[in-house]
């Protein structure tokens, strides 16, 4: 009886923690989108908090109106698409390997592996790099150089070394072969660790865009984070336009950049809950009885 | 077998790189062969002679690329077709734009510049950038191509804009001209004025008085009155009360002493220390890093006046006399120019100088540069000029008043950047050759306030001096202390406002020693030393 009185309290503080914490992440989404729906009359006297004053759509009818942003979100979500396939399929056949005690040279390749996760050559032998290879103003650019992450590989292969052996013995006595093991024993029991990974790397993928800065110039192949960044950084700010010495009476409101963060963010919002399954989902279990 | 069944797995990912790598190659195969002919020529140095060739020689300019929502692809659309047909094909060059973020330039030229892969005319704002590509030997001479192929545009910038551009005695660098050099302003409420029958104050202790009848009388009837709102940003927003203090000194010691250590910019902050105690100023200016709040109190009617950019209350955005009169249709801010010098009695503020910005042509272009120099001397046409500026009448502009006015245009024609600033490099802002003509197109830009744009502009430059240090790249110490130093400086008038009056002192003094311990005096002495390498005694 006791007990059950202070498990309830206990349960009680955790949730009101949990609750706040939610909050902390949700009040500033709530503030954006909600600046995204008031005039800017509202915004500019700060009548503006969690809830949208004098609601207006001509933020997002702009922005949905500007075919570079619709053009940018799509390139942007096959690119994410094709680039965490592709990353998976690296890691995986990377990782796979590396996990087996018997692979020679195994700690010669996971020590150049670590190395890139302390060392990099920098900006401009990195340019140099990809000027090189022709990728420059290539979709190539955005998507070889970031294939293999030496952190989430390494995760996939402690994940990978930490499966009972037993399993794959018994695959092997069955006489499956190791590609045969990999892609219906070893993959099939790490459906939650994929799907973490395909979640780093996607996201990652849509929210960086210090590459495209550097290699595309071609604004067909913008990413819609490039996009934001531009609207948002460099759109005549008050202080470009004192240095430039240009008028600044047509400055970008406030409520239309919120819209295009809320434009930039939704999506990639939406692969959470999809995957959130995955993520829940118990590991293994009961996978070597029976 | 198990091993061999790894190795095959190890195999397959190998296989898995190379095609990876070799996908990368492929469609490049294409590209770089229209690219080799002008970096490899480039490179060597000794590349056709642009005179008889059949063959157009490509001119690479870089474009700001903005992101302007609905624009055009900056490097082809209206405005460089235009450029093409009506000055590459006649010349048989073909010009080339290449983008740019335009808040990550001088990252991007740094990697273009490091890789030799920098367009034939790169641009910057920033002076530091372009004197260590001199110092290094990055750039390329342009005195001869400019006085051969230049005149025009020799005659457009004038030799005291020219000379911001050269070094040792020849020209690295060709520099725009920046028409407002009109930098900062004071407004106030006519209304309020009205109400109360005050004049409109024309010395700083007027202004003072009117301050402290706002705040006495309270004629806008608001929740609380700030008769003069202000920001963090203190040396700015309240720059007239520390000008009302100011003596004259040598340029010298104006370049060296920048602001806190001018003999009187102390008795400046003692003023506002003044008018902080005796409530006349937003009381937490401290906390308005971004001006949000000063905005907010201007929009909703409790600000009697306040200073910044000479045009902040007119501009659309944030929108300060246009969103006020939504709130009190009466409401509106009107321009004024209160501060007198204690000792000449002037109206003493600094300018902007006069220029915008800047064009360099890197080692690697040498062979370009005859082209170059055609290519900004053509720009230098009036009509040329008029027609990037201004573009189609009927399209672009109408013409009111006998000025161009210029109008939105979207889709295939429209402006990327603002007056299309990014094609016309030669100039930053609205221009005409005629001065009272320019002011006026220029209040086109400021709808709904057109009325008070001249006087703002004319107040804003009336006894204004540039900089003697402008041009001057800064100094080491300034690259390694000067956000520390800002920040300081920042404090210094934070804390020392905000305190008792009898204490104004001791802190100020206190604090001016921590600036100097901080890197202060450092740069004290760096200043002293590059104005007389670079400018003498």
């Amino acid at each position: 009886m006791d007990s059950g009185i202070k498990s309830r309290i206990f349960d009680m503080i955790l949730n009101v923690i949990v609750f706040f914490s939610v909050l902390v992440c949700l009040i500033p989404m709530l503030y954006v989108a909600s600046v995204s729906l008031s005039s800017n009359s509202a915004i500019l006297s700060r009548r503006v908090y969690i809830w949208p004053v004098e609601l207006t759509f001509d933020s997002y009818r702009v922005v949905f109106a500007d075919k570079t942003m619709i053009r940018s979100l799509l390139f942007t979500v096959v690119l994410t698409l094709v680039f965490t396939a592709m990353s998976m399929m690296m890691t995986i056949l990377m990782a796979y390997p590396l996990s087996k005690k018997g692979l020679k040279g195994r700690n010669f390749f996971l020590l150049m592996v670590v190395i890139t996760m302390y060392f990099s050559g920098g900006m401009i032998p990195d340019y140099i790099l990809i000027k090189n290879l022709g990728l420059l103003n290539k979709v190539g650019a955005l998507i070889f150089p970031g294939l293999i992450s030496a952190f989430n590989m390494i995760v996939l292969k402690t994940f990978f070394s930490n499966l009972p052996e037993s399993l794959e013995e018994s695959a092997l006595i069955d006489g499956a072969n190791y590609l045969t093991i990999l892609v219906r024993i070893v993959l099939p029991l790490s459906l939650p660790v994929l799907a973490t990974l395909s979640l780093f790397y996607a996201v990652g993928r849509w929210n960086y865009f210090m590459d495209s800065l550097l290699y595309i110039t071609d604004s067909k192949l913008y990413p819609i984070q490039l996009k934001l960044y531009q609207i948002v950084y460099n759109n005549m700010q008050p202080e470009i336009s004192a240095i430039e010495g240009s008028i600044a009476s047509n400055l970008l409101p406030e409520s239309l950049k919120a819209a295009s963060v809320m434009f930039c963010t939704i999506p990639i919002l939406l692969v959470y809950p999809w995957l959130q399954k995955h993520f829940v989902q118990g590991i293994m279990i009961g996978s070597i009885k029976g | 077998m198990r091993k061999k069944a790894l190795a095959i797995i190890s195999m397959i990912f190998g296989i898995m790189l190379i095609v990876t790598a070799t996908a990368g190659c492929a469609p490049t195969g294409g590209q770089t062969s229209t690219q080799q002919p002008s970096t490899g020529s480039t490179d060597t140095g000794k590349t056709e002679t642009p005179t008889t060739t059949a063959k157009p020689v490509e001119l690479r300019v870089e474009v700001f690329d903005r992101g302007t929502p609905g624009q055009t692809p900056v490097d082809n659309n209206y405005w460089t077709k235009w450029i093409q047909e009506n000055f590459g094909n006649p010349n048989n060059i073909k010009v080339t734009f290449v983008p740019c973020p335009r808040s990550q330039e001088v990252d991007t030229l740094n990697v273009w510049m490091a890789t030799g892969d920098a367009p034939d005319i790169c641009l910057t704002y920033d002076v530091a950038t372009v004197y260590n590509y001199y110092k290094e030997g990055g750039l390329s001479d342009l005195t001869d191509a400019l006085n051969q192929y230049g005149a025009q545009l020799k005659q457009y910038l004038g030799d005291d804009l020219l000379k911001y551009g050269v070094y040792g005695g020849r020209q690295y660098a060709i520099i725009a001209k920046r028409v407002i050099q009109a930098n900062t302003g004071t407004f106030i409420r006519k209304d309020w004025l009205e109400k109360l029958g005050l004049p409109i104050p024309d010395t700083t202790d007027e202004f003072y008085q009117t301050l402290k009848a706002f705040k006495e009388k309270n004629p806008g009837n608001v929740d609380k009155v700030i008769p003069y709102a202000m920001t963090h940003d203190v040396d700015y927003v309240a720059y007239g009360f520390f000008q009302t203090f100011l003596e004259d000194v040598s340029d010298k010691d104006y370049y060296v002493k920048n602001r806190l250590f001018l003999p009187g910019w102390k008795e400046g902050a003692r003023y506002l220390n003044k008018l902080y105690n005796e409530g006349l100023i937003s009381p937490e200016f401290p906390l308005d890093r971004d001006g949000k709040m000063r905005d907010e109190d201007v929009i909703r009617g409790y600000a009697g006046s306040y200073g910044g950019n000479y045009d902040l209350a007119l501009r659309n955005v944030p929108g300060h006399n246009t969103n006020l009169k939504k709130n009190f249709p009466d409401a509106e801010f009107i321009p004024i120019d209160p501060f007198t010098n204690i000792y000449s009695g002037k109206h003493r503020k600094e300018l902007y100088d006069p220029t915008g910005i800047r064009m360099i042509v890197p080692k690697t272009s040498q062979a370009k540069v005859d082209a170059v120099i055609k290519y900004l001397n053509w720009m230098a046409d009036p009509d040329v000029l008029f027609f990037l500026q201004f573009g189609e009448e009927g399209v672009h502009h109408t013409i009111v008043d006998g000025l161009p006015m210029l109008t939105q245009v979207e889709g295939e024609k429209m402006m990327p950047s603002l007056q299309n600033i990014d094609y016309t490099l030669i100039v930053n802002g609205i221009y005409l050759a005629d001065a009272t003509k320019r002011i006026k197109a220029n209040a086109f830009s400021y709808p709904g306030n057109e009325h008070l744009f001249e006087d703002s502009y004319n107040l804003a430059i009336r006894d204004g001096y540039v900089n003697p240090g402008a041009g001057l790249i800064p100094t080491d110490a300034d690259a390694k202390y000067g956000k520390v130093l800002d920040d300081k400086e920042l404090e210094i008038y934070a804390k020392s406002i905000t305190a008792k009056p009898e204490e104004f002192d001791a802190v100020w003094d206190s604090l001016i020693q921590e600036y100097l311990a901080a890197g202060g005096q450092e740069v004290l002495d760096q200043r002293a030393k590059l104005w007389d390498e670079l400018r003498g005694n």
